[in-house]
């Protein structure tokens, strides 16, 4: 199953007969993908920034990349779109950059559930004496439009929050909420981290996301290349550059343009785009799966099974195993999934997005994240289900716990229904 | 042999054992017997070829593979103290993994056969330098640099020195646990929920004048050295033996109430008397 590199670690065979369900910690590079990079790895080496021909060729391949992104968020002006290396830096430009754009206004909004990169500059601003609120949301993972009017103040200067959340696949209505933000004050800039739907859902400027100011999303997501990602910047928005160096992205992004990176990222959201229609099929796999756990397995959880989600993403928690025991048993069987986020996995406490969509005591330590893509088939979901079942088993009965003692509740209160509401954005 | 695993089951430990015997894998086999038969099985030591040989057996359920370390402390000969109520029970490690922000060092979560939901407010109680959220019920303290977290029916153990110590520990947790509720109706159980307090409040105790005289580079990050057990507040020399003598009983108070105190013996220690 594994050979022998030219070094001494160990990489994958490519043979392997296993299932990949961890997509939303990152995806497979689709071949087209690869092949455009390949193109541009080679023999086209050159710095885009350069005046002979090939590097003009190269800064061309930039503006047809950019074009194609702005394609899939249905930009009418490429130019908003500004490549980084990925969604934490594009989250840190978003959070900083708006922050010294604004001097005055001193009070940043963001909610609870928000990814490390959205929530360590925030932190870091709290240090440098900014406010910042972060908003609770229901046990539904959902968020109170008026809990959030209630906290706008009047030096708010931005107000951060995800598409959708990573470990549950929860959906925020990012649209209505930045709504609420631009009648209480128009100045008040938003910003969406939309790095788990981009390229998952129909994200359309235009309509949905005409009040947000700024967007991050990262190529490897969607089957585009790692270190790779944008930032979308509306050009009205008082914003200043993160990333300061060369006249690179006109003075937006310092640094050499990572060309593979940034055509890959441009063929990813063009495939993106064309197989869009195929989410229902990895929803109806994902509902497959939830529907078996429902009837196979007793002491499952669904998180977020009544909300609208991603349609790739199943969160769901056992009663009385631990998720990493779970992981680690199914990663013998070849079947690969995830504890949660792949950033919070590793701590002894259970994931603060758990905690805070109400995921009772017995449920919150036996949480797994299952993430579908367009490449899941309906034979390797059902490997996934009988492997699962298996393992759950085991675990069990491997445990001295007793399960359905004191603070478990009596009825499990599992809330899947088959068929999924609301599963679009 | 630079792997070690260990197993919830004696059982599963036998099924690996056969597994590695018919490829004819070396490994070799810590017992856990006698004095820590409670809370351990046994530990196997074994090559990355028998690491991938199990890793990719889905007949077998480990724990999951660290790198071996030699135990720095022999198992103790004798058979594990008794409790005539044993709130406790039996500890089964469910998950072994290396830390992450410290590979060196590992950490595991063990299930229980016991229930600790009502014992925690008692353990609360007599552990002024722990932090209880009642909610979950979790009671988080510190043994010496490990973390360790107690809930009803589960324990974490985060920064062990190795297996034989990540052992000890839940020994020593087993022992102090029982032990307590041995004597709850002497103790008013407690509900105060503590919260650990941040790093900052160790720096605002320090000089600030980044002498680096404690080897680090600034005294943040001395502070947060400290915060995590692995320095002791001792070594800020201008606070124990300079110009800044008036913070040593400040910085003292704030590392007792952490429970990162510059002591010798671990924090955690039971005798016949039970101190903590």
């Amino acid at each position: 199953m594994w050979k022998t590199a030219a070094h001494s670690f160990m990489v994958p065979d490519s043979n392997e007969n296993s299932v990949y369900a961890d997509n939303n910690a990152t995806s497979p590079l689709a071949p087209e993908v690869w092949e455009e990079m390949r193109a541009w790895s080679g023999a086209a080496f050159h710095n885009a920034s350069a005046l002979y021909g090939p590097a003009r060729n190269a800064a061309r391949a930039i503006g047809h990349a950019r074009e194609q992104v702005a394609a899939l968020l249905g930009l009418k002006d490429s130019h908003a779109v500004v490549f980084t290396s990925g969604a934490t830096e594009s989250n840190n430009a978003a959070l900083f950059g708006a922050a010294r754009g604004n001097p005055s206004r001193r009070h940043v909004l963001t909610t609870s559930v928000e990814h490390p990169s959205v929530l360590g500059p925030c932190a870091e601003l709290e240090r440098e004496g900014y406010a910042v609120t972060y908003l609770p949301v229901d046990s539904n993972g959902a968020l109170d439009p008026a809990h959030l009017q209630h906290a706008l103040r009047p030096d708010t200067l931005l107000v951060s929050i995800m598409h959708a959340n990573n470990e549950t696949g929860i959906l925020f209505p990012v649209g209505d909420l930045a709504r609420v933000v631009k009648e209480f004050d128009a100045r008040v800039l938003v910003h969406t981290d939309a790095t788990q739907s981009v390229g998952k859902l129909p994200i359309r400027f235009g309509k949905e996301l005409d009040h947000v100011d700024f967007l991050s999303m990262s190529a490897h997501k969607f089957h585009g290349p790692k270190g790779s990602g944008a930032l979308f910047i509306r050009e009205s928005a008082p914003w200043r550059p993160f990333m300061l160096g060369g006249h690179q992205e006109e003075g937006r992004r310092g640094g050499t343009y990572n060309v593979p990176g940034i055509v890959g990222l441009g063929r990813a959201c063009e495939l993106a785009n064309q197989y869009l229609n195929t989410h229902e099929q990895t929803s109806r796999l994902r509902d497959e799966v939830q529907a078996y756990i429902a009837g196979h397995i007793p002491g499952a959880w669904v998180n977020g099974a009544n909300s609208p989600r991603l349609p790739n993403t199943l969160s769901v928690s056992f009663e009385g195993i631990e998720g990493e025991g779970l992981v680690h048993q199914l990663s013998a069987a070849r079947v690969y999934i995830s504890t949660g986020s792949a950033c919070t996995s590793g701590s002894t406490e259970p994931s603060h997005v758990l905690r805070a969509v109400g995921v009772p005591e017995p449920f919150v330590h036996g949480s797994v994240r299952i993430s579908f893509s367009r490449y899941t088939t309906a034979e390797e979901a059902g490997r996934l289900c009988e492997a699962l079942a298996v393992s759950v088993e085991k675990l069990r009965r491997l445990s001295p716990k007793k399960r359905g003692v004191q603070g478990t509740p009596d009825v499990h209160p599992i809330t899947v229904r088959t068929g999924s509401k609301g599963d679009s954005a | 042999m630079n792997m070690v695993t260990t197993f919830a089951r004696l059982s599963e430990c036998e099924n690996a054992r056969h597994v590695l015997d018919s490829r004819g894998i070396a490994y070799e086999v810590i017992e856990a017997v006698p004095q820590y038969a409670r809370v351990g099985t046994a530990a196997l030591r074994t090559s990355a070829e028998g690491q991938a040989a199990l890793a990719m057996d889905p007949g077998i359920s480990d724990a999951g593979w660290v790198d071996f370390r030699a135990p720095t402390q022999p198992v103790p000969q004798g058979a594990p103290d008794e409790f005539e109520e044993d709130v406790f029970g039996n500890a089964a490690i469910m998950v072994l993994a290396p830390c992450v922000a410290d590979l060196s060092r590992i950490r595991l979560i063990a299930h229980l056969s016991g229930n600790l939901a009502e014992a925690l407010p008692y353990l609360n109680a007599e552990m002024p330098q722990g932090f209880f959220n009642a909610n979950v019920p979790a009671l988080t303290f510190m043994d010496g640099y490990r973390m360790v977290v107690l809930y009803s029916d589960r324990v974490t153990v985060a920064k062990a020195d190795e297996l034989v110590d990540a052992w000890r520990t839940l020994d020593s947790v087993r022992r102090l646990a029982n032990s307590v509720w041995a004597r709850r109706r002497c103790i008013e159980p407690s509900y105060v929920m503590r919260r650990k307090p941040p790093a900052i409040e160790i720096y605002k105790r320090l000089p600030g004048t980044n002498c680096q005289a404690c080897g680090e580079r600034t005294c943040l990050a001395f502070a947060l050295r400290v915060w995590v057990a692995e320095s002791k507040p001792s070594s800020c020399k201008p606070v124990f033996s300079g110009d800044y003598a008036h913070l040593k009983p400040a910085l003292l108070e704030i590392c007792a109430g952490l429970g990162v105190l510059p002591s010798e013996e671990p924090t955690v220690t039971v005798s016949d008397d039970v101190t903590v």
